[in-house]
């Protein structure tokens, strides 16, 4: 028989202080983020324009994905999304590809122990303690450094830039006339003539190649630290293997690094996967003039300017909150493709074995007459 | 101890979820005033006090009847309190009944730029004395088209709000932002000296007088005048006005240019201020009812096309951009199309021509405005009388409008005020050659007209139509309109073609 104190002990739970504690990051969290997503939703099935109060169905819906719907506009605002789609897919796939491939030869060669990347001395103001008096003296001398660290800096610094400080850089080295530095350099080399420049944000082509460029160029640095910390994960003893058995560095990269290197490729992907198909801030701010190019239109693109447009009454809410929800769930279905296609195939073969052992069991024990053995 | 430990982090945990809400605020200082006075139990408490001071003056006129009592009172009451110099104007309107509260005592006018109110602060309180004060909503013209939506539902302290052309319409077309200026006891007939397509622009589609702008944002042609010498042996600016006072003529005098200088100088700089110009006074409407009218917009693909197609005018230039700018400098293009506001000291006139003061303006082939900014009555307006005081001194006073174009450089919306300073020939714009620039601007200004069948949709219709212009422009005249009717139908879904 427990006493009083014991049972008043037992019933003690600091959990509460816990709830409490949660509580407000929980608040917030409700305020300002799944608020927002119900009500992405909700203004996905009302109006747009001066009928932005009224519900309409699925009308927004069917008006962006198949061209037919109240407004007599539809099959333009349907021509527009998959225009927009359809940009967001290139640029994607245009940036992603090269992007990858260059941040796995980098990574390999930063992690590869048989490359020797050199040590620069540069001067440099060092330190020197008198061996008599023990004084400290500054004075010029040389200092090692390392170059594959410099390498990597280098590398990931255009990362840490702004799109927006990007994107003008760009429209400002890159613009359409004599008065930019590249066209400028072309036309004083004779390549370009002055009357026709090469016009790198204007032209549908070429101002896609140059944001599917400078995206690139934007993340290759991150996310070869990414696949760098991954290779660096394998365990070098298979590589030391490798090497007793003779395989070459090819082989190395196709049957150790690749193979082990899938959770980090997948993880890559689905966020690279995630980005892109939210890309706005290049192809919105690429341009010349007032008005964002229409060439360079992603859905998110699409998704702002329906929703920011005009003043008061002019904004296209539920166009805007439709492409939202069809973004989401395209990105949806193309995430779980791509975990289902890249599962562990050994964990899932073993994981149906355990479940059939648990099943046998189970048989047998109702064939034991429900008693435990 | 552990008390302690509990109480401080809860304060941080506190401390972490009320930043989050920092953001959330917004016009802090208005709101402690518009608390008090907006609601209905402090409104009889201030008037009551008020009244008695006005029926001293009333009581002398009429103690019998109370309704005209109640009229006058407002009217009277601030002009005595003030100086007397306003008491001249209040004298036409006496008529007109001031009937939205008096019961705050600071005027707020929500504003997206202080430049030219400052300026009419500068001239407006050392003679009326008062309290006016501005609000600031969004960081740019655009921006405040949508966040004063915001700001005008919210019931912040609001009486008179500053809108610009491109979006007005919004506004005085929806009750719940605007009142009529009839409430603050001024109406159309106040607005005789005034240009009327100010007027025309601030009138609601129930043609209610909503909006008047202190303003008018003319636009001539600046060219220069020495390229004019060189190439079309033009020696003065009336020789120049006839060479360009049509639109055939501005046509032929480019292709007499392309002649004289081997399709190396454009007649002007961009297409985008050629449109400014042309569209200004279309009295075709863009939307009929909820149709897309897009004659306009054909008619001037034609011209457009013709123009980029001949080398006049270089069709990749965009407004406001870097090429823009040069093509002046560097004498690639003969003029541009610049608004009474480009003219002053560091704005582009000086940006683009340079200081040297060879260039000279004229009306150019068409009268045009180019923005501009209207003062507009909130519905919650609750200083009046003051308000009233500020939109009649600004929008219909000659002589402090006239103080005010002196002090800020300003074309101010008022025939007579503009007169007595172009007649007193003390303007003269060292950019161009000392000439006079308001001479030539009231001459544009008093030309222009406008139709009363503007929309809503215009200016979002307008900068459509120009970005698929300028992106297609090699496309033929039927295909681009197509391009235009799609894009512009797909984006307001209130429209059909």
């Amino acid at each position: 028989m427990a006493s009083a104190a014991q049972n008043r002990i037992k019933s003690i739970s600091y959990a509460k202080y816990g709830y409490m504690f949660i509580a407000p990051f929980f608040l917030v969290y409700c305020f300002f983020q799944i608020w927002p997503l119900i009500y992405t939703f909700i203004l996905s099935f009302k109006g747009n324009q001066s009928n932005n109060a009224a519900w309409v169905g699925m009308d927004n819906y069917s008006t962006i994905l198949f061209g037919q719907g109240m407004a007599q506009g539809a099959s333009g605002t349907h021509d527009e999304f998959a225009k927009a789609l359809g940009n967001t897919f290139i640029l994607w796939f245009g940036n992603f590809i090269p992007q990858i491939l260059l941040s796995l030869l980098l990574a390999v060669w930063f992690t590869d122990a048989k490359i020797k990347f050199p040590s620069w001395e540069v001067p440099a103001k060092v330190k020197k303690t008198d061996a008599h008096t023990g004084k400290e003296t500054v004075e010029m001398g040389t200092k090692t450094i390392d170059s594959k660290g410099f390498f990597k800096v280098v590398m990931y610094m255009p990362n840490i830039i702004t799109a927006a400080s990007v994107a003008a850089l760009y429209v400002n080295l890159f613009g359409d006339s004599k008065y930019y530095f590249v066209n400028s350099l072309l036309m004083n080399m004779g390549l370009v003539s002055e009357s026709n420049p090469i016009r790198f944000v204007t032209d549908p082509s070429i101002s896609k190649g140059m944001v599917m460029f400078i995206q690139t160029w934007l993340w290759f640095g991150n996310t070869m630290i990414m696949l760098m910390s991954g290779i660096l994960g394998i365990a070098p003893d298979l590589y030391e293997a490798a090497d007793i058995d003779g395989a070459n560095s090819w082989q190395q990269f196709w049957n150790i690094t690749l193979p082990l290197l899938q959770p980090i490729m997948v993880y890559t992907l689905v966020t690279s996967m995630i980005g892109g198909l939210q890309m706005f801030d290049l192809p919105y701010l690429y341009h010349q003039g007032a008005q964002f190019s229409r060439e360079l239109e992603t859905v998110a693109v699409f998704i702002y300017y329906n929703f920011n447009k005009g003043t008061v009454d002019q904004a296209n809410y539920g166009y805007a909150g439709a492409a939202s929800i069809i973004i989401f769930a395209i990105t949806a279905i193309l995430g779980s493709i791509t975990f289902y296609t890249n599962r562990d195939k050994d964990e899932e073969a073993k994981k149906k074995q355990r479940k059939k052992a648990e099943k046998q069991l189970k048989e047998r024990q109702k064939q034991g007459g429900g008693f435990t053995i | 101890m552990s008390k302690l430990k509990r109480t401080l982090a809860l304060l941080a945990t506190m401390a972490v979820a009320s930043t989050a809400f920092v953001a959330c605020g917004g016009g802090s200082e208005p709101t402690s005033n518009a608390a008090p006075a907006d609601s209905s139990s402090a409104a009889p408490a201030d008037s009551s006090s008020a009244a008695p001071a006005a029926e001293d003056s009333s009581a002398a006129d009429d103690g019998s009847d109370a309704a005209g009592d109640d009229s006058s009172t407002p009217d009277e009451g601030a002009p005595d309190a003030e100086t007397p110099a306003d008491g001249g104007d209040e004298t036409p309107s006496a008529g007109g009944e001031i009937s939205l509260p008096d019961t705050d005592d600071t005027l707020t006018i929500v504003c997206w730029t202080d430049t030219d109110l400052l300026n009419m602060f500068e001239v407006y309180t050392p003679v009326n004395g008062g309290t006016p004060t501005f609000q600031k909503c969004g960081g740019n013209g655009s921006e405040a088209s949508t966040e004063y939506a915001n700001y005008l539902n919210s019931g912040d302290d609001v009486d008179l709000f500053v809108a610009e052309a491109g979006w007005i319409l919004n506004y005085i077309n929806d009750d719940s932002f605007s009142a009529p200026l009839e409430q603050l006891g001024i109406s159309t007939a106040d607005y005789a000296d005034a240009y009327q397509y100010t007027v025309s622009i601030g009138t609601d589609n129930n043609g209610v007088l909503k909006g008047a702008s202190w303003q008018a944002a003319a636009g001539g042609w600046a060219y220069n005048a020495d390229l004019a010498k060189e190439l079309l042996g033009v020696e003065d600016e009336t020789a120049m006005q006839a060479k360009v006072d049509s639109w055939d003529n501005f046509k032929a005098t480019a292709e007499e240019l392309k002649t004289a200088s081997n399709g190396e100088v454009y007649m002007t700089a961009s297409l985008g201020g050629m449109w400014q110009a042309f569209s200004t006074a279309k009295n075709a409407a863009w939307v009929n009812g909820t149709t897309l009218n897009t004659d306009v917009a054909k008619e001037f693909t034609e011209m457009a096309k013709e123009y980029a197609d001949n080398g006049y005018v270089d069709p990749t230039v965009k407004q406001w951009g870097t090429e823009w700018e040069n093509y002046g400098k560097d004498g690639k293009a003969l003029g541009y199309f610049f608004s009474t506001w480009c003219l002053g000291e560091g704005a582009q006139l000086e940006g683009n021509c340079g200081a040297a003061g060879n260039w000279r303006l004229v009306n150019g082939p068409q009268e045009y405005f180019w923005g501009g900014s209207w003062l507009c009555v909130s519905p919650n307006c609750n200083t009046a009388t003051e308000a009233a005081n500020f939109v009649r001194a600004f929008t219909c006073d000659a002589e402090t409008m006239k103080a005010y174009a002196i002090e800020s450089g300003d074309f101010a919306n008022n025939k007579k005020a503009m007169e007595e300073i172009i007649a007193s020939g003390e303007n003269q714009n060292e950019l161009l050659g000392g000439q006079d620039q308001f001479a030539v601007l009231a001459d544009v200004a008093a030309g222009i007209t406008m139709s009363d069948s503007i929309s809503k949709y215009d200016q979002n219709l307008k900068d459509t139509f120009l970005n698929t212009l300028l992106d297609n422009i090699g496309d033929d005249t039927d295909t681009i309109i197509e391009k235009f009717s799609t894009q512009a139908l797909a984006d307001n879904t209130d429209l059909n073609a």
